[in-house]
């Protein structure tokens, strides 16, 4: 099963059960699909990087940074009683996987990835769609958007799971959504409908966002709908870093910024480039192949 | 209300009611030449990405911001200003800095044959330094970078030409080992148009003492075969050894074609 669980040609045994034109049950491949299938959103679940995307700090000055933390503890933001928004000052956000967290007005071109684990001493909580989706003025995760704030905020609550727990969650969640779970993965232009499970729960995310959503309610939220994010309270330590994705033309820059870390922290930091003069959406397709070859070679 | 709206395409490339004002990322004179992606406009004061083509040929499907935005509103995120020129699917964004502006009159010697006059105009303009261009496509940011809206044609002859002076200028860097090699290297590597120079760069740049060179030769050649990227690697690393230490390479090179010509001649083993 281990061995099987880097086959990214076999969509587990489905495929292979498919091929043979035999439709009826074969116990012993059906049993080994689902066992496969648990032992791969187990393996993603546990070594799963997180991404920090877009950048809007320039690449010079994160290596000013003391830490990467909350908009809050670095001075910015006043007190709100809007609930999205406090929680949006106070956190600072990575996301599990694809960096698919752009929208048209989100400029730049890198992005941070971050080992597996860094979590562990942080505080705060996981839920596995976009939170932002949620906040006004223009909430687009469907059906909710059309509700009120509190129901809204009462659906983020049922959602979210500690921080500390948010990897066995994942796993579950993955197991429970997908027949291959790494199709979680799949990064292509097609935002609406990329990694799209196989259920949602609950059901309705599945059904009012991404293609379907699209066709429903024309405004919806694309595969953020479905993609993990995590809100820590608690500055990242830079020596955290795992992957720099970068546009190729800043590969110079980008080396001196892993050099200033290294000569403080004991960071090691991985360069990666994507194509020169590649926009926001070709570092999310990127994403996908990125994170398959840092979990499995 | 969906956040996607579809443009029309002109025949010359043009989208209609889009606007070029600016693009992606971080500026630095030690990130040219480079192609940057467009930040475009809408007419209502939106930012909007390009999410695909169709479904007819001449409509392209664009993604805008929930937020409006004033034309001379600092752009959110890391990007710069440009223009605002029509957004046009047949051109590109280019960025040449310092490296560029130090070698214009070699440039322009390096163009072939004859040359676009919007590729003279533009590198009269580098040389020059004005601010503005009145009537073409360049921009001067506030860092310095000039920035050419070009057409896909018009960028690849300055290119073309880029790349063979930044060639030149590295294997000088070689020849006089002097410590302006990594830097040499760096520019070959964003100059690059073709794999040979992308290992003549790496190459460079593992001289130098960039440990990074490895990343660098992985992400940058554009072929996958693992014989030819070995083999241009060979190859690069057989002329710069030339260039450094002729004597030494002409000798290695004659020890080489005997080692062959006397494993032609040996008799196969049955």
């Amino acid at each position: 099963v281990p061995s099987l669980r880097k086959q990214s040609c076999v969509t587990t045994l489905h495929d292979l059960r498919a091929s043979t034109g035999y439709d009826q049950a074969v116990p012993l491949l059906d049993e080994l699909a689902t066992t496969v299938a648990t032992d791969r959103a187990m393996f993603l679940a546990e070594n799963m990087p997180l991404v920090h995307f877009p950048s809007s700090t320039r690449l010079q000055d994160w290596s000013l940074w003391p830490a990467f933390s909350s908009p809050r503890s670095r001075g910015q933001g006043e007190e709100t009683l809007d609930r999205f928004e406090d929680l949006r000052l106070a956190h600072f956000f990575v996301y599990a996987g694809p960096c698919c967290f752009a929208q048209p007005d989100h400029i730049g071109d890198a992005a941070l990835y971050f080992r597996a684990g860094c979590e562990q001493t942080n505080e705060g909580a996981a839920c596995p769609f976009d939170s932002g989706s949620l906040q006004d003025p223009k909430p687009r995760l469907q059906p909710w958007a059309s509700r009120d704030v509190d129901s809204r905020w009462q659906f983020l609550q049922e959602m979210s799971v500690p921080l500390g727990r948010w990897r066995n969650a994942f796993g579950q969640w993955l197991t429970a959504c997908y027949a291959d779970p790494l199709k979680y993965l799949d990064t292509s232009l097609d935002r609406y409908g990329d990694g799209l499970p196989d259920s949602t729960i609950p059901p309705e995310l599945r059904a009012n966002n991404g293609t379907s959503g699209q066709l429903l309610h024309g405004r919806c939220s694309d595969r953020r709908a479905w993609t993990w994010e995590l809100r820590l309270a608690l500055p990242l330590a830079r020596r955290e870093a795992s992957v720099l994705l970068f546009a190729a033309h800043l590969y110079e820059e980008a080396n001196k910024y892993r050099l200033a870390l290294r000569a403080e922290e004991s960071v090691v930091l991985h360069l990666r480039a994507v194509r020169e003069g590649a926009s926001p959406d070709e570092f999310y397709v990127e994403s996908g192949p990125l994170v398959k070859r840092r979990l499995f070679g | 209300v969906s956040d996607l709206r579809a443009a029309r395409i002109f025949d010359d490339g043009r989208i209609e009611g889009i606007l070029v004002v600016g693009g992606h990322g971080h500026l630095s004179h030690r990130a040219t030449p480079s192609l940057r992606s467009p930040v475009y406009r809408t007419s209502d004061g939106r930012f909007a990405r390009i999410a695909g083509l169709g479904p007819e040929p001449d409509i392209v499907q664009l993604r805008v911001s929930d937020d409006v935005y004033a034309p001379d509103a600092p752009l959110p995120g890391i990007g710069f200003r440009v223009g605002p020129w029509p957004a046009n699917l047949n051109r590109v964004l280019l960025t040449v800095g310092e490296e560029e502006r130090t070698n214009v009159s070699s440039l322009a010697e390096a163009l072939k044959g004859t040359p676009q006059p919007t590729v003279l105009e533009f590198l009269r303009w580098l040389e020059q330094g004005s601010a503005e261009s009145s009537a073409a496509l360049f921009n001067r940011t506030p860092e310095g970078i000039c920035v050419w809206y070009c057409s896909k044609d018009e960028h690849l002859e300055l290119r073309r030409a880029i790349a063979k002076i930044a060639r030149t200028r590295f294997l000088e860097a070689a020849e006089s080992r002097g410590g302006s090699l990594e830097r040499a290297a760096w520019w070959l590597s964003r100059a690059a148009l073709d794999d040979d120079a992308v290992a003549l760069a790496v190459t460079g740049l593992r001289l130098a003492g960039v440990d990074v060179w490895q990343d660098v030769f992985a992400d940058l050649m554009k072929t996958t075969v693992g014989s030819e990227r070995t083999s241009k690697l060979a190859s690069a690393e057989r002329k710069l050894a030339g260039v450094r230490d002729p004597l030494r390479a002409a000798r290695s090179g004659e020890r080489d074609r005997e080692a062959s010509k006397s494993q032609k001649s040996r008799p196969k083993a049955a």
